[in-house]
């Protein structure tokens, strides 16, 4: 069960190493809460004594929202340009991290991985960039191709609408599953990389598509399974935060702590994830 | 008697009762007595070639002449020739309209237009001759939808009149509001329809006029109430509903005639298609009958759901709607360019089943349509030159039936607890437009050049309606409703007409806005201000006692020893930020619980309400009971000395949390 063994260890692995996750949310906490601040202070300074603003505690109130970007929305543009800023630093953060991530679970050594781990973000982030760069353009093609299937098969006289969503329902799971698979050559191909250490990022991409075809059943599957906790995690947490009432500051709390618990989760299951293939490459 | 001749009897006696049944049917569901005029009555016989796009019809026209006067022509509406050209008058106002227009029509020549062939008086005078086109509002020269006809015996006072005619058509391919697509034909503004003749003294006539103009891009229709009776010739197989209910219905070959007989009504639409499903409903006597595509019967209840809800609304709220049918067309997804719209007993609502049901469209527009059978059908407001006075009321209502029969709000879902309510969907869309100043409410559809007239017409009337409402109560705006269509319906009222009842009505119930509502509906009506309170600070100041020289003390005055208690001057300083004045209500909370309504005239452009006393005030609010959803910005009406940031902290925690969510979905890009 070569499956399991590889999930376990990402487990293992993850625990482990769960300074390294810590680090991770504590990243996506502060850089969140730095862009959540101006908003947070844009709306007290200009309507904070506005009795309207108890009424948010419930959610949405169109009103407000409307007679605030009438009046104020100007102010929402600095704020939206930081998040995407914020957000572009994020991701390369993330590159660094990974490089650093995938040497440590290769390595395995606990005693030493901190200097390791920061030594070898460092070693490959501009191969790691230029991985997410390649990929990112094959996820667009695939995207594309995708589109254009979905574009031909609704095209010319259409019957009526509903062929469209017959399309896209007949159309995503295969775009799905194929979306998997790109996604899991990516996470092949840094393990590839960090292992033989090569200038060019096609000496690993290949042979990690080589290695991902002779062992397809058990690679894939593994992905899959990943894929499916990531969505079941999606999915709990849109249900729990359905179950609460907001009414008061202790339920926003409570929410907004449910919440973290996802993220942090979530990133958990991201270094299993890599903790599992880095297992499943190792057992070739 | 055999038992084959007894049968024979049973199946002659079944068939006599089932088509005494069936003619007793469209006996019952004519007029005893006639609700309108009857002014402009049409027999109409017409064949649709759907090979050809193209309608040969013979048309006679019973005109009453309304008045005293002696009426030498006659004006008609020839608005399928709004496109005959690119430069109409619609084309050149309707921006983009040109791009809905195939390549291949325009390189083929395929235009479509409407021309009479035949024309005579019922004296026998022929007159092709005294047919001219005019353009009477922009002189457009290329423009061919207002034929003129000079008659050769005039129509004398309160005479009737004949004229019959037999004339063309090429029916426009996805037109605007009309024309074909496939095999669907949505057919309005298709004939040779006579303007309104407004004798002196009505609406804004001086003295007797006609009253017809051009096809605009923003305005559509107006017409004279009469009686339509429609014979329609189609290919068999074509489903055919109308305006009116259907009279007769007969096979010809490989055609069928279906008879329409629409009565008190100021147009006639028809439409036809061969895959519609029909669906009949009945509620308290009328007929409600659904056109729609099999790929959309799965909202099917929804339609009639909400169609029964505003009958019922306005049988509570003004009368019973009286024709005996009531029809709707749901067009195809390629008959979308019959869009929601509405005519005489029938209006079009789009629906699509892949919509989810928190998604209320389907209901919004049914309750919206169905309301214009009040206003502008039963009431005729003129569209052209007065939109608001239907599309105004309509939103109006249509929001008002929205928030009691749907509650939820027109779209609505459990995370984040949006519940977008009808009222402030349609108040956000029209604060959200680009100008709400672009122009009065009053102005002519096609005065709007430069964008707006949506928002206007429809947004900023219907809010005007609800602070209407808001300032003389719900019973007096019920009375006001009621007054008016009363004394106005099955004919022309203008604004002037509805201004009457409000000044009428409201002194009835209340004495604080003056001898008229004046004030008010001529900033709402002719003005384009905006309106905008706020509270501009709220302090409490301690009250301090007299020290040093005064007048009559040799000594200064020293702090008194004895602790008094403390005293505030406690005061609320509101602006009047726009130019349009409105009374205010203004409530203002004492940290000992006192809560006092104040009342301010709303004319001055700052203003204070100053207490002294031992209590100290905490919060003050503009307009506490919502009455006035014109003014433009709620945040600002009210001012808290102890702000509740828990509300921001909610805001601050999702928006942090959905940054985060992204963060993480951005990792795995990587
Ligand atoms: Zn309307």
């Amino acid at each position: 069960m070569s499956i399991f063994k590889a999930l376990t260890t990402g487990f293992k692995l993850t625990w482990k190493y769960k300074r390294i996750v810590v680090l991770l949310y504590m990243l996506t906490f502060v850089l969140s809460a730095c862009i959540a601040f101006p908003l947070k202070n844009l709306i007290e300074v200009t309507v904070g004594k506005s009795l309207m603003i108890k009424d948010l505690v419930k959610g949405v109130d169109y009103q407000f929202f409307n007679d605030f970007n009438n009046t104020y929305g100007l102010g929402l543009i600095p704020v939206f340009d930081q998040s995407i800023t914020v957000l572009m630093l994020f991701f390369l953060l993330f590159v660094f991290f990974s490089g650093g991530v995938i040497s440590v679970f290769i390595n395995d050594h606990p005693e030493s991985y901190k200097k390791f781990f920061w030594r070898k973000g460092a070693h490959f982030f501009f191969r790691f960039c230029r991985l997410a760069f390649y990929f990112s353009i094959i996820h667009l093609s695939l995207l594309g191709m995708f589109f254009l299937v979905f574009y031909l098969s609704i095209n010319g006289e259409m019957q009526n609408e509903g062929t469209i969503s017959f399309a896209l329902k007949v159309i995503s799971p295969f775009y799905y599953l194929a979306a998997v698979l790109i996604f899991m050559w990516q996470d092949y191909s840094k393990v590839f990389l960090v292992k033989s250490d090569k200038t060019w990022i096609f000496q690993s991409m290949f042979p990690a598509l080589k290695f991902i075809k002779s062992n397809f059943l058990k690679v894939y599957g593994l992905y899959l399974l990943n894929m499916l906790f990531w969505f079941v995690l999606i999915y709990l947490n849109f249900r729990i935060t359905l179950l609460i009432k907001f009414t008061s500051g202790s339920a926003i709390l409570l929410a907004f702590l449910i919440s973290q618990v996802f993220v942090l989760s979530r990133l958990s299951l991201k270094l299993i994830n890599l903790g599992s293939v880095v297992d499943l490459y190792s057992q070739k | 008697m055999s038992i084959f001749d007894i049968m024979k009897l049973i199946t002659t006696l079944l068939f006599v009762f089932i088509c005494f049944c069936l003619s007793a049917t469209a006996q019952d569901k004519r007029f005893k007595t006639a609700l309108s005029k009857r002014t402009a009555n049409y027999d109409i016989s017409l064949v649709l070639n759907t090979e050809l796009k193209e309608v040969d019809a013979k048309q006679q026209l019973t005109f009453k002449n309304p008045s005293d006067d002696t009426i030498w022509s006659m004006p008609f509406h020839m608005y399928y020739n709004a496109f005959k050209n690119n430069k109409t008058t619609f084309f050149t106002e309707a921006s983009g309209i040109m791009s809905r227009k195939s390549q291949e029509d325009i390189i083929e020549g395929t235009w479509s237009w409407i021309k009479i062939y035949e024309i005579v008086d019922e004296a026998g005078n022929d007159l092709i001759d005294s047919l001219i086109y005019i353009s009477p509002d922009d002189g457009n020269i290329d423009d061919q939808t207002v034929l003129y006809l000079k008659l050769k015996n005039p129509v004398l006072p309160y005479q009737t009149y004949k004229i019959d005619m037999k004339w063309k058509s090429r029916i426009p391919k996805s037109g605007i509001r009309t024309g074909y697509n496939r095999n669907y034909y949505f057919m309005v503004q298709w004939f040779p329809k006579l303007g309104v003749y407004e004798p002196a003294g009505s609406r804004f006539a001086n003295k007797g006029q006609w009253n017809c103009h051009q096809y605009h891009a923003n305005t559509e229709y107006f017409g004279e109430f009469g009686v339509y009776n429609v014979e329609m010739i189609v290919p068999e197989d074509y489903i055919v509903a109308a305006s009116g209910f259907l009279v007769k219905e007969e096979e010809r070959g490989s055609q069928k005639s279906y008879t329409y007989l629409a009565e008190d009504v100021i147009d006639f639409a028809w439409t036809a298609n061969p895959d519609f499903i029909e669906v009949v409903e009945e509620w308290e006597g009328i007929e409600i009958k659904l056109l729609v595509m099999p790929e959309h019967e799965c909202n099917k209840d929804r339609f009639f759901k909400a169609a029964k809800h505003t009958l019922s609304f306005f049988e509570d709220y003004i009368e019973k709607y009286p024709y005996p049918t009531l029809t709707i067309v749901s067009p195809p997804y390629y008959g979308l360019f019959s869009g929601a719209m509405e005519y005489p007993t029938l209006f079009t609502a789009p629906t699509l089943c892949i919509m989810p049901p928190n998604i209320r469209t389907t209901e919004t527009l049914t309750m919206h349509e169905l309301t214009h059978q009040y206003f502008m059908q039963m009431l005729s407001t003129n569209e052209q030159e007065e939109a608001w006075m239907d599309e105004g009321f309509t939103a109006f209502f249509e929001a008002k039936m929205m928030d009691i029969y749907y509650p939820e709000g027109v779209f609505f879902f459990d995370y984040l607890n949006i519940n977008l309510g009808s009222q402030e969907f349609r108040r956000g869309r029209f604060f959200a437009a680009d100008n709400i100043k672009i122009g009065p409410m009053s102005d002519f559809g096609w005065k709007f050049r430069h964008g707006g007239h949506r928002e206007i017409v429809y947004g900023k009337a219907a809010i005007m309606l609800k602070t209407l409402e808001g300032l003389v109560g719900e019973l007096c705006m019920q009375d006001i409703i009621q007054t008016y269509f009363q004394r106005w319906k099955f004919n022309h009222p203008c604004r002037q007409d509805f201004i009457d009842v409000v000044n009428e009505v409201v002194p009835r119930y209340h004495n604080k806005f003056g001898n008229d509502m004046n004030w008010f509906l001529d900033q709402a009506i002719y003005g384009t201000e905006e309106c905008d309170y706020s509270v501009k600070s709220v302090s409490n100041s301690k009250l301090t006692e007299k020290l040093g020289f005064f007048k009559n003390t040799d000594n200064p005055v020293l702090p008194s020893e004895k602790s008094a208690e403390i005293l505030y001057e406690s005061k609320a300083v509101l602006y009047r930020n726009g130019e349009f004045i409105v009374p205010q209500d203004v409530k203002i909370v004492f940290d000992n619980g006192d809560v006092i309504i104040e009342f301010w005239d709303g004319k001055s452009r700052s203003h204070d309400f100053t207490y002294k006393g031992n209590r100290k005030i905490v919060s003050v609010e503009i307009d506490p009971y919502m009455k006035i959803p014109l003014d433009k910005n709620l945040i600002n009406n009210s001012y808290t000395l102890k702000p509740d940031a828990t509300g921001i902290w909610r805001i601050f925690t999702a928006f942090m949390t959905w940054i985060q969510g992204i963060m993480v979905t951005m990792s795995t890009l990587v």
